[in-house]
């Protein structure tokens, strides 16, 4: 050295350290670099996209929403500079004061006011449901009004990670967020790297490399070689690799079956549950789809007309799926063939629902059922979604009995890791770090 | 008759000097001039001035030098309240008719001195067996400085006794242990994510005596760390020092825990001056806490601060070493833990400096006690302490041994002595 001359605010700074809490002796190091690859690809980052499989991947490293959810589920201030405060007639909403962007440019409430206007035209439309805009405070830059909402359902609703706070001129093709990461992205790969003005804290890893597997062995192939510390799905493609430890992430999204006007009357609430749910779970598990039915029950085979199964191109996780539930379906003279789609084509498929079937995936935004439930709506229904009933969750299956979607299974990351990326089974990027070989220990 | 009446002429010290100002006397002239002075203030005595004798010396523990320690203490005291340079012939004689009588008392790391100015007895007194009273009253306290310790050896930096208790919470981020205010006993400071809290450690519990939340304190950092940096130090002035990187503002805190001076962007560094945040931690250029931040890069950056007055040390976040003024001391030891503080633990004037293990696994983790003399580090003992999150040293002994060491392990404070 040299010498010249209350309860939300305690549950944010709990939230900060993340895995590492206030614990001392030596610190939690930072450094290291992180690479995977990803069944997915890497066009853009969307914080407000309920189908993107990469955003439903990485945007929790990018972005934060004003509120987050301690253990039991309940909000706390993220963004936020404490909980909705009680008006007479809505709540408000203040920002904490210097927050800024990765690009640096500085946030307020007109910010929010856009965040939430454009995840409202998005994946958040069930989300927002019937709650009105909200209006800047007249006397506040930081500040949001809500008008006729209450405040606890206010905090709840800013907690969901669709509703990230992003700035006003915000491109998902240029992402720039307050998370622990800012992203660059490239040609088929992303580098995500340290966040200087993170308002969560900084990440430990100095930076992760995100590349788009060709296919499904690729997940695994690049493991072996030790040209990525992730393997999907095995722990390598010939040979257990040394340092290697198991490892399974949370579930990040569901891979679902949507029907189109070309399915005709198999376009039925409930009709594909039924016929996803007659599919044997070893038809699917060996394509790391997680949370199948133990039983399989019904008859599996498509009575509708021969069609397309639309899928994702460059997804080839999704697409082994959707290979996979259009062979078990199809029957003599109700042939399902895939095909694949840009994701610009398949958007506007699902606008104009002038499709036969489609194999999609939809995020998990966050592990609460009521927000699995929205965004499964959400995609089956924007509209539908807004009126959603307040009655309590479905699991997704059961969802799927009233919806025109089936749940074919979740999508998780689950394999194995270099032992030394510590944490990374939490997901929480931000909070993932490296334990050097000749680090203290 | 006459030799009483001369008596009840002479008055009681009616003809004493107006009292010197005793904050004139400056401790840093040394203990015992110190004493002397603000004894030789307090009693005011008259010119003629009065001789002075130990009538008692109590001690904490044994001393091995006893009767130095009288006859310096009664010389330096002598010096101060003897008669002055212009007095009269006549002073000697009347000087002899007033009498000091002092008390020492060696406790802890302090000598106190206490007086008590007697008029002698007369003859007709002594037939009486007459105690004559004490016209005036005078105490001191002055650590023990490198002439007393020369007398007063300092008390083995060892263990006798570790009291854990309850902490008040978990997640303990940074104490200070220190006379807070001007009027009071030495008192604990435990500042955790969400709040300050102070208080003492009574009947083996900790004793809050005020807390006060962060949130009302200061606003959230802009970006905060995920593992924070905290630091704590009670001044010798009697205030609160504090930070923590979840925090804009670094504080300044009264006995009552009211803000008396706000750092913004700054973190306290104990021993004085300010540290300026950088994107991992703190920058290792100590600056004053009234300018404001640059916002300048600094290669060296620290992820934990000790300091005293004159003393300050950091840990260096990339190579987990120390880093300070002195720089053989980063390579006298190995890598330490990002727990640190400093303090003169036996009041030797050499400073001890505590620190954690620089491990991962909490139940590596120890204390560790190590003596900065010179360009040496000398160790004293390693204890075994689990997931150590904040340590600090005492500024005061308390007793016959060292200073209170004070651990916050995982739910416990440790209190070392």
């Amino acid at each position: 050295m040299t010498r010249s001359g209350s309860l939300s605010r305690r549950a944010l700074l709990a939230s900060l350290a993340g895995a590492a809490g206030s614990r001392a002796m030596g610190r939690t190091p930072y450094g290291g670099r992180l690479r995977v690859a990803v069944p997915w690809p890497i066009t853009s980052l969307e914080p407000a996209s309920l189908s993107d499989g990469f955003a439903a991947l990485f945007a929790g490293a990018a972005f934060e929403p004003l509120y987050a959810l301690d253990a039991a589920g309940n909000p706390y201030p993220a963004l936020a500079e404490a909980l909705p405060s009680k008006l007479d007639r809505g709540c408000r909403v203040a920002l904490r004061p210097g927050l800024r962007t990765a690009a640096g440019r500085p946030l307020a409430a007109a910010d929010v006011l856009a965040t939430l206007a454009r995840a409202r035209s998005r994946g958040a439309v069930g989300l927002l449901g019937e709650l009105e805009s909200p209006e800047v405070d007249a006397k506040d830059p930081l500040g949001v009004v809500f008008p006729r909402s209450q405040a606890d359902a206010v905090a709840r609703v800013l907690s969901s990670p669709l509703l990230a706070l992003v700035p006003r001129n915000f491109s998902p093709l240029s992402p720039d967020g307050c998370g622990a990461f800012k992203v660059e992205l490239g040609r088929g790969r992303a580098l995500l790297t340290r966040n200087p003005n993170a308002a969560r804290g900084v990440s430990y890893l100095d930076a992760i490399d995100v590349t788009v597997a060709s296919d499904l062995a690729d997940l695994l192939r690049g493991f072996e070689t030790g040209t990525t510390d992730v393997a999907w799905f095995g722990t390598g493609l010939y040979r257990a690799v040394k340092d290697a430890m198991p490892f399974e992430a949370p579930r990040y999204g569901f891979a679902v079956l949507m029907a189109g006007k070309a399915a005709g009357a198999w376009a039925a609430p409930g009709t594909l549950q039924a016929l996803l749910d007659a599919i044997p779970a070893g038809q699917l598990s060996h394509l790391g789809v997680r949370g199948l039915p133990p039983q399989s029950s019904g008859s599996a085979a498509w009575g509708g007309p021969a069609t397309t199964v639309a899928v994702l191109a460059n997804a080839p996780q999704l697409g082994a799926i959707a290979r996979a539930v259009a062979a078990t379906l199809s029957t003599p003279g109700h042939e399902l063939t895939v095909v694949e789609k840009s994701a610009e084509e398949l958007a506007s498929l699902q606008a104009t629902r002038q499709f036969g079937l489609l194999v999609d995936q939809v995020r998990a935004p966050t592990a609460l059922a009521r927000d699995i439930e929205l965004a499964l709506r959400t995609i089956a229904s924007p509209d539908a979604a807004k009126r959603a009933p307040k009655t309590a969750p479905l699991a997704p299956r059961d969802l799927g009995r009233q919806l025109p979607l089936g749940v074919i299974g979740e999508l998780s990351i689950w394999g194995t890791r270099r032992a030394p990326f510590v944490n990374l089974e939490a997901w929480q990027l931000g909070g993932v770090w490296f334990r050097a070989p000749n680090g203290s220990s | 008759m006459a030799l009483l009446l001369g008596v009840l002429a002479s008055g009681t010290v009616a003809r004493a000097e107006p009292a010197r100002d005793a904050g004139a006397c400056q401790p840093d002239r040394g203990s015992l001039a110190f004493v002397a002075c603000s004894l030789a203030a307090q009693l005011a005595l008259p010119a003629t001035g009065a001789s002075v004798t130990v009538v008692g010396l109590k001690s904490d523990r044994e001393l091995p030098a006893a009767d130095a320690v009288r006859e310096r203490v009664q010389s330096a005291v002598a010096a101060a309240v003897g008669p002055r340079a212009e007095g009269a012939a006549g002073a000697r004689a009347e000087r002899s008719k007033l009498l000091v009588e002092l008390s020492i008392e060696k406790s802890g790391g302090v000598l106190r001195v206490s007086a008590e100015l007697r008029r002698r007895t007369g003859l007709w007194q002594r037939v009486r067996h007459a105690k004559p009273s004490s016209e005036r009253h005078a105490f001191v306290e002055a650590p023990l400085d490198a002439e007393l310790r020369a007398l007063i050896p300092p008390p083995p930096l060892v263990v006798s006794e570790v009291l854990k208790l309850k902490a008040p919470e978990r997640g303990i981020v940074a104490l200070a242990c220190g006379p807070l205010g001007s009027d009071g006993g030495q008192e604990l400071a435990l500042v955790s994510r969400s709040s300050v809290r102070v208080g003492r450690i009574v009947g083996g519990a900790f004793a809050e005596r005020k807390r006060v939340a962060w949130s009302t304190l200061s606003v959230v950092a802009a970006a905060p760390l995920r593992e924070p940096i905290a630091s704590a130090e009670i001044t010798p002035q009697g205030g609160l020092r504090l930070g923590i990187s979840d925090r804009r503002d670094g504080l300044e805190l009264s006995r009552e825990l009211g803000v008396v001076a706000r750092f913004e962007g700054l973190l306290p560094v104990p021993g004085g001056g300010c540290a300026e945040r950088s994107l991992l931690g703190f920058s290792a250029r100590i600056q004053s806490c009234a300018q404001p931040t640059n916002g300048r890069t600094q290669a060296t950056v620290l992820d934990a601060v000790a300091g005293l007055p004159g003393v300050q040390l950091g840990r260096d976040l990339a190579s987990a070493r120390l880093n300070g003024a002195r720089p053989e001391l980063g390579l006298a030891t190995s890598r330490v833990g990002a727990q640190l503080a400093l303090g003169d633990a036996d009041s030797d004037g050499n400073p001890e400096l505590a620190f954690s293990s620089d491990t991962l696994e909490s139940a590596k983790d120890r204390l560790t006690l190590v003596t900065l003399d010179g360009k040496k580090m000398v160790p004293r003992f390693d204890l075994p302490a689990p997931n150590i999150s904040a340590v600090a040293i005492c500024s005061r002994r308390e007793g016959p041994g060292m200073a209170p060491l004070v651990v916050a392990t995982g739910d416990e404070l440790w209190l070392i002595r």
